[in-house]
């Protein structure tokens, strides 16, 4: 590193000089405020916020109310199809209740079948002597050759999908009847299939 | 006097502004709407119940209509209900039947004639030769001309052979007619 080396008398000897600068350099900020990009967004601000409000105040309201037409007027086609349907619903429904059995005719146990039921069973070894139909229930009072007799005509009784169960009340031999059992049973009917159910 | 306004002015001017547009909002659209929704909500409520009844309607008329094919496909010509009143051909039919047995009594029950259904409750009781016949004049009765049905029945068998009718049979039977 060199050092030159300065006389101070030789300093004092050059002429002083000032600043003449009379301006100053100030930092400049434009105004932005005005122009068309700041102008852009506050209006796409402003619209965003008119749309969102739209949305919520206006569209919804709106489109919760063309929902429900649209679903009345669903439910109201679906109704006139169903009343075009029933146009000739009394017609039907009379014909129905003229030729369909009554509830009481669906609930009864048939007599007849039930008799039929009986004279199988007993046969013509054994002689009824009383029956007693009512609603499901059954007495029969026969005479039977043997107790054997009167077993085998209970357990062919018990076989019928028409019988629930059967009770045997009284087995007795008479007298004047000899050795014949007269017997004395009980039936619980029931309608034909309903030991499936 | 023209004059622009203060900015409190303007505040107040924007002010009202905003209460004009909330409550022509509320006024125009917003009250009408929701009234409109409500009316039509309530109308779907009450839609909703007539289309139920109406389906239900439907599903029994399908249930008659399959009945009926059944009924119809097992035997063309069914027995039907016959139209109320019917006593007199009624009277006819168990006359006509009963005179095979030795001695008959009927006893006619009040008819309750309110219901579509008519059910006219006939006792009777009769007496046979033979269990057999009593069997035969069931099984006419069964088979009668007109819908009925043996409610309940009694069937006795006299021992003693020294009387005329072996066979006493008490019973039920209801016929149905239509109104």
């Amino acid at each position: 590193m060199q050092f030159k080396n300065i006389d101070l008398k030789d300093l004092r000897k050059t002429r002083e000089t000032y600043p003449s600068k009379r301006t100053m350099n100030l930092l400049y900020k434009p105004d932005r405020t005005t122009k068309p990009a700041t102008i852009a967004l506050y209006v796409l601000f402003v619209l965003t916020l008119l749309l969102g409000l739209a949305k919520l105040m206006i569209y919804d309201l709106w489109a919760e109310v063309q929902q429900e037409r649209q679903t009345l007027a669903n439910l109201s086609a679906q109704i006139e199809a169903a009343e075009q349907e029933l146009a000739d619903y009394d017609e039907v429904w009379e014909q129905y209740n003229r030729y369909a059995a009554t509830d009481e005719e669906r609930a009864i146990i048939d007599r007849i079948e039930v008799l039929t039921l009986l004279d199988s069973a007993i046969g013509s070894n054994a002689r009824l002597s009383s029956l007693s139909i009512n609603g499901d229930t059954m007495q029969v009072q026969f005479y039977a050759g043997s107790l054997a007799q009167t077993a085998q005509i209970v357990s062919r009784l018990e076989a019928s999908p028409l019988v629930a169960f059967t009770e045997v009340n009284t087995a007795a031999t008479q007298e004047q009847t000899g050795t014949q059992v007269m017997a004395s049973v009980y039936i619980q009917l029931q309608k034909e299939g309903a030991e499936n159910e | 006097m023209n004059r622009s306004l203060t900015p409190r002015e303007w505040l107040l001017l924007a002010v009202l502004l905003v209460v004009l547009l909330i409550s022509s909002y509320l006024m125009f659209f917003y009250l009408p709407m929701s009234t409109e929704r409500d009316n039509l909500r309530r109308d779907i409520e009450s839609t909703g119940l007539e289309l139920e009844a109406a389906q239900i309607r439907v599903e029994n008329k399908q249930r008659m209509e399959r009945e009926l094919a059944e009924i119809f496909a097992q035997n063309p010509n069914p027995i039907g209900l016959a139209h109320y009143d019917n006593l007199q051909a009624v009277m006819l039919e168990l006359h006509t039947i009963l005179n095979a047995a030795d001695d008959y009594a009927l006893s006619f029950s009040t008819v309750d004639s309110t219901q579509k259904i008519v059910r006219r409750s006939i006792s009777l009781n009769f007496t046979s030769s033979s269990y057999a016949a009593a069997r035969q004049i069931l099984q006419r009765l069964d088979n009668s001309a007109y819908r009925c049905m043996l409610e309940s029945l009694t069937i006795s068998l006299n021992q003693s052979r020294n009387r005329g009718s072996l066979v006493a049979v008490n019973g039920v039977i209801v016929f149905f007619e239509y109104q």
